[in-house]
């Protein structure tokens, strides 16, 4: 080997280094916590702290488990997160098109859905409650679903609109010449073609369904209390138990980070397309 | 075409619809509720029209201002670092590297975790005295006491920055890898030509391609950055004191806690005005730089 290309294996090494130390930045909480989760009581108040069990012990995702909530919160979560998804997708698609192929609302009714992203969530939070309260809709599905829908609609439309741009419009126009009627087209044409763009979007919307915090406090109660919520009543009821705590935090990331690492591609693609243009 | 202009407002009518219901309305609903005295856990007193009270009192509100003045800096602090962290990841991985796949998955991790959780694993990890850092600290010899992260005001508001930065400097790194993988090789072939220097090309070349993306990459995070809630309210809940409380947290602790539903409005209100200008001024500016261009 001569020594240019030894400088250059250096140099990738030093890089893949420095990337290293960000590996054991990033990783370090979560397995602090996974950590946590399988200690016994006793080594997780050890002063000064030990990293490993002596021995790894369950206890701590029994007592989640066996948690009446748990299994409300996380199907509440599933149900919540999925309905919206799925409305918010099926909603955004129609609009997004339509703003895409026919220039619907002109170039006014784009900007103004992107400033609806900027409104932050705790300014529309005390409204909405008071309502929610006066017509009692607190603690049900509904009000829930409606609102991340709401606030994942603009996001999900100009997601759509930059997937539903590549399209070719002589594509659709072929198709219609060939007597294919508009709905049909937008279903055999379109829809295939940009799947990949709507799985992306969805992926993003039910994780962010799936991750809100603030709106799932205040407007749940105990029927439809979600995943982050009942893990936030751990921290504050019994901040000592924090066995329980970390269990439950691992257990409500599992189901995003498992998605995040399966579906990496879209996930990405998503989140370039969306904003970056 | 069969369908006529007016028909096909029907197809983002739903989508405008849910919006204007769940998120306009309600503004305009804090902007009028902002003029009233609402006490909900008093409902004998009713609720009354007060005209400014709830501003004025919002004036002389040092909680308030502090709060307004908090946000700013973890902002700031956030977002820079974030710009730093991520465009240097970024670079690494547009680079040669090892491992560049696996890298790029892990990376990603933290960005997609539920911020409570975040909120909770940060806590764990430093909290006072059990704080696994303390040990690590002791063996490189670095002489600090790692119990202040999270007692002592200022430190908290690194932890809490820290946190955030731990969390999205991957989505600054997904953003700028996007975009550098976006500039095509012959500008580098060219500057290799020249002689140029890795230093230097990245200063004359790849900077200034990548600028408009950084800035908007940076817009968009400050965004999200101003009205950060779940992290700083499991992480500290605004603590210690209410050294890390946030305009966000305050005013979710006056209409939660205190119930005072007029005077969170009346903050609310305050908030999206200090934003809109804010935004505005922003927009104004990134047309300006955009049009020198």
């Amino acid at each position: 080997m001569n020594s240019r290309k030894l400088k250059i294996h250096l140099f990738t090494g030093f890089k893949t280094g420095i990337l290293l130390l960000f590996f054991i930045f990033f990783m370090l909480p979560i397995v602090w916590v996974a950590l946590t989760s399988i200690k016994r009581p006793v080594e997780q108040m050890a002063i000064p702290p030990i990293w490993f069990p002596e021995q790894p012990v369950f206890d701590s995702y029994l007592t989640l488990f066996q948690n009446p909530d748990f299994a409300t919160s996380l199907v509440n979560s599933l149900l919540i997160s999925g309905v919206a998804t799925l409305i918010t997708i099926v909603i955004g698609a129609i609009a997004a098109y339509s703003i895409e192929r026919f220039r619907t609302g002109g170039r006014m009714l784009p900007n103004l859905l992107l400033m609806t992203r900027m409104i932050p969530p705790v300014v529309v939070i005390v409204p909405i409650f008071l309502l929610a309260y006066r017509v009692n809709l607190l603690d049900t599905y509904v009000l829930l679903i409606i609102t991340y829908s709401a606030l994942n609609m603009a996001l999900i439309i100009w997601l759509l609109r930059s997937f539903f741009a590549q399209l070719p419009v002589e594509m659709e126009e072929a198709a219609m010449i060939d007597g294919c009627s508009r709905i049909g087209l937008f279903f055999r044409i379109v829809l295939p073609v940009v799947m990949p763009g709507i799985a992306a979007a969805g992926l993003i919307c039910f994780i962010f369904c799936w991750n809100e915090f603030l709106f799932a406090v205040t407007l749940t109660g105990s029927h439809t209390k979600t995943m982050p919520v009942l893990t936030s009543t751990f921290v504050s009821e019994r901040g000592l138990d924090r066995g329980l705590m970390s269990a439950s935090g691992l257990v409500s990331s599992l189901p995003v980070i498992v998605l995040t690492i399966v579906f990496q591609r879209y996930l990405v693609s998503g989140l370039t397309q969306g904003s970056v243009k | 075409m069969p369908s006529q202009p007016r028909e096909r407002l029907w197809f983002v009518l739903p989508g405008v619809l849910i919006i204007v219901l769940v998120l306009l309305i309600p503004i305009l609903a804090a902007l009028g509720l902002s003029f009233f005295s609402y006490p909900l856990q008093r409902p004998d007193l009713g609720i009354h029209f007060i005209g400014l009270d709830n501003f004025k009192r919002l004036l002389a509100d040092t909680t308030f201002m502090n709060s307004l003045w908090r946000s700013v800096q973890f902002t700031v602090g956030a977002v820079a670092s974030e710009m730093i962290v991520g465009t240097i990841l970024a670079l690494l991985l547009k680079s040669h590297v090892w491992g560049k796949s696996f890298f790029k998955v892990a990376f990603m991790v933290p960005m997609m975790m539920v911020p409570v959780v975040v909120g909770v694993a940060w806590r764990l990890f430093l909290l006072p005295d059990f704080t696994p850092l303390g040990p690590i600290f002791q063996f490189l010899h670095i002489p600090f006491d790692t119990s202040k992260l999270l007692t002592d005001p200022g430190w908290a508001m690194f932890s809490v920055i820290l946190a955030d930065v731990w969390q999205w400097s991957p989505f600054v790194m997904i953003m700028m890898l996007a975009n550098l993988q976006g500039i095509p090789d012959d500008v580098y072939e060219a500057a290799q030509m020249d002689g140029a220097s890795r230093w230097k090309t990245f200063w004359t070349m790849t900077l200034p391609l990548v600028a408009p993306a950084l800035l908007s990459v940076a817009v968009l995070r400050a965004m999200d950055a101003v009205r950060t809630f779940d992290l700083v309210y499991i992480l500290t809940s605004g603590g210690p004191g209410t050294a890390t409380e946030m305009v966000s947290v305050y005013n979710y602790k006056i209409a939660f806690s205190r119930y005072d539903m007029g005077y969170a409005s009346a903050v609310s209100t305050a908030v999206m005005i200090v934003l809109a200008v804010v935004i505005f001024g922003a927009l104004y500016m990134l047309s300006r730089g955009g049009k020198k261009r």
